[in-house]
């Protein structure tokens, strides 16, 4: 993807911690805590796009959310880039940054208020953020609708006219409204047929170029990001267990987990028989992760050191490659080959 | 469109008939029963004609017969119905605003805020309301103003509980993150969103409560809290009916127009409301609509 490869950062995410308590009985005592984003951290430079991978549950979607502090973290510092400056993110700043940071959301049925029209769920972040004249808003809502593929004769509607990918697209047209820097992308097609899918992907990819976009890219599988990334982070149980670029990530894996995750692409050619890992069991609940290394129950490569020492994520190879876990230097994981995938 | 489709159902459209003949009942009372010159500035009091204590049947000037202490039930039904439509109207109109801010705001702030004020709605609602009703009026005193009064306060509580369950579940929808990540504010967000969503089931139930309302309105006259006596109100007019639904030994039927009349307008006032309210429920929703 347009890879506007100048260094400067926009993002800086350090230690994001959102643990969601566990409410027992009549007063609601405390029980315990999901800890659905549990020391994250990461940065996204600017104009790049960073694939944020992971099962479902791993914590993608609190991530993206927390950022925005669309719910509030219980722990991190988040840091935004803004004219230069970089500014902390905080419940007192967001307001603020709004409009620098939108999100595009994982459904695009419950995403779009059902009893409004289209030009008021596009127009509606401009009238918040004091753009009072109706009519100058829906000029803005025709222009958007063009840049996604929709147009004029959309804007009376509701939403439940649209099919879903028609609905993802008015999303997107809502997220650009304010011209904001950073988009947050949360699965945006995996609720999509097949067939839209790749129309939506390219559609992203064309706007991040027209308005020069920095996307944090959420996928549940590796294949929706090779495309689309510059940097990929793979997350496990609530935390980032590898971060390289792809084709680094896809070639020379470093964790256990990308390798099984890569493993699970479908090969185009039959005659390539690469093996499949399976993995041992189900992702363990965030309410109870396993002592030491997160990973440890289902990896092939486990040992005694894993299950009582949690690995930090250091670096392990060149580019900025990072993994967490004891063997990342030792192990010879098997990777895929740039081309060898759909 | 809504029109439209109200049109097309058989029973809405009775419920519709009737209403709008209540309506035009309502506003043109003046014509339809005009008020003696004497009584002029009081057009609620129900004429007497005579002084006897007993009813006497219809006549072709009192159509529809002469109640217990003479009053004119002709004049008391059309009269009547403009009451009925104020205390309706009033009661249902307040009770709602009421109830659909308090419940709206205490579902989407939530917890232990939520909790505190359901609790609160819990001891309103465990009152028996007629005994609440009884110690509302013989504090306040007797009159229709203070019928509405205890209504209000005793009908609100259904609203605020009907609307917060919906809002409970709305308010974890997409759209309001995403209106949320707009910068939209939180009073801005119940009133453009989470109202809108949540509304339909509540206006139905009033529409279906605005029939209740007048029977209940009509139990409290009928118990002697409500109008003051001679006023044109279908509660008070069937309260004059007590001592002869029954007739005389002989004739059961004897004083059928002192029950049948107020009766009948009643029933067709909380029918049509019902009517319509049915109605509403089947096409209120966009999402059916598609
Ligand atoms: N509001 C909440 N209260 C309690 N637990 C939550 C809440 N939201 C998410 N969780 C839990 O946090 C964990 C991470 O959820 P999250 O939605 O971030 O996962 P995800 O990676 O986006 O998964 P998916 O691919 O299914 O969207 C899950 O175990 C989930 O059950
Ligand atoms: S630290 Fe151990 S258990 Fe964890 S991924 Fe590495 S080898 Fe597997
Ligand atoms: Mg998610």
């Amino acid at each position: 993807m347009a890879a506007a490869k100048n260094k400067d950062v926009l993002l800086t995410v350090n230690n994001l911690k959102k643990y969601f308590p566990i409410t027992k009985g009549l007063f609601r005592r405390t029980a315990g805590y999901v800890k659905a984003v549990d020391g994250v951290s990461f940065q996204v430079r600017r104009g790049e796009t960073l694939g944020l991978v992971g099962e479902s549950g791993c914590g993608k979607t609190t991530t993206g959310l927390s950022l925005l502090h669309l719910i509030q973290p219980t722990s991190g510092r988040i840091q935004l880039q803004v004219k230069g400056k970089m500014l902390d993110v905080n419940s007192k700043t967001i307001g603020g940054l709004r409009r620098e940071m939108q999100i595009i959301f994982q459904d695009p049925f419950s995403s779009l208020d059902p009893r409004m029209r289209i030009r008021d769920i596009v127009a509606e972040p401009l009238r918040a953020h004091g753009l009072k004249n109706r009519q100058q808003r829906y000029e803005r809502v025709e222009a958007l609708l063009n840049s996604v593929g929709l147009g004029a004769a959309h804007m009376n509607r509701f939403p439940h006219e649209f099919s879903g990918g028609q609905r993802q697209r008015i999303g997107i047209a809502r997220a650009l409204s304010l011209h904001p820097s950073l988009v947050v992308c949360d699965e945006p097609v995996s609720a999509l047929d097949v067939s839209v899918q790749a129309q939506v992907l390219n559609l992203l990819d064309d706007l991040q170029e027209e308005f020069g976009l920095t996307y944090l890219f959420v996928a549940h599988d590796l294949s929706v990001v090779q495309h689309i990334s510059d940097r990929v982070a793979v997350m496990y149980l609530g935390r980032i267990v590898e971060m390289a670029e792809v084709e680094l990530l896809f070639s020379e894996p470093k964790h256990p987990y990308t390798e099984a995750l890569l493993s699970a692409i479908p090969e185009p050619d039959p005659d390539i028989k690469g093996e499949q890992i399976i993995l041992k069991g189900d992702v363990p609940s965030p309410a109870d992760p396993p002592q030491g290394c997160h990973f440890h129950p289902r990896c092939p490569y486990a040992t005694e050191l894993c299950r009582q020492e949690s690995p930090k994520l250091r670096p392990a190879g060149e580019g900025g490659h990072l993994a967490a876990c004891h063997y990342a230097q030792k192990l010879n994981l098997n990777g895929v080959f740039p081309g060898e995938t759909a | 469109m809504v029109i439209k489709k109200l049109l097309r159902n058989p029973l809405s459209m009775i419920g519709l008939v009737l209403l709008l003949g209540f309506v035009l009942i309502a506003l043109f009372a003046p014509w339809i029963a005009p008020t003696l010159e004497e009584h002029k500035n009081e057009p609620y009091r129900v004429p007497r004609f005579g002084w006897g204590s007993s009813p006497s049947p219809p006549t072709k000037e009192h159509p529809m017969g002469l109640t217990q202490g003479k009053y004119d039930v002709f004049y008391g039904i059309i009269w009547g119905t403009r009451t009925a439509f104020q205390v309706g109207l009033i009661v249902t109109g307040l009770s709602c605003l009421l109830g659909v801010l308090i419940g709206s705001v205490s579902a989407y702030i939530g917890g232990k805020f939520d909790e505190v004020i359901m609790r609160f709605v819990d001891v309103f609602m465990s009152f028996p309301f007629l005994i609440a009703a009884i110690v509302i009026t013989a504090v306040l005193g007797r009159g229709l103003d203070k019928v509405i009064i205890a209504l209000v306060l005793f009908r609100w509580t259904g609203y605020a509980r009907l609307i917060r369950g919906s809002v409970l579940q709305v308010k974890q929808d997409e759209y309001i993150m995403a209106a949320r990540a707009g910068g939209v504010s939180h009073p801005a967000i119940l009133v453009r969103h989470i109202i809108p969503n949540t509304i339909f089931p509540v206006l139905i139930q009033a529409s279906m409560n605005m029939g209740s309302i007048v029977v209940t309105a009509a139990t409290l006259s009928f118990l002697g809290l409500g109008a003051p006596e001679g006023y044109a109100d279908w509660g008070q007019m069937i309260s004059f009916a007590r001592n002869w639904v029954l007739g005389s030994p002989g004739e059961p039927l004897k004083y059928w127009y002192t029950v049948v009349w107020p009766g009948a307008a009643i029933v067709l006032f909380v029918l049509s409301w019902n009517l319509i309210g049915d109605a509403f429920r089947d096409i209120m929703d966009p999402r059916i609509q598609a």
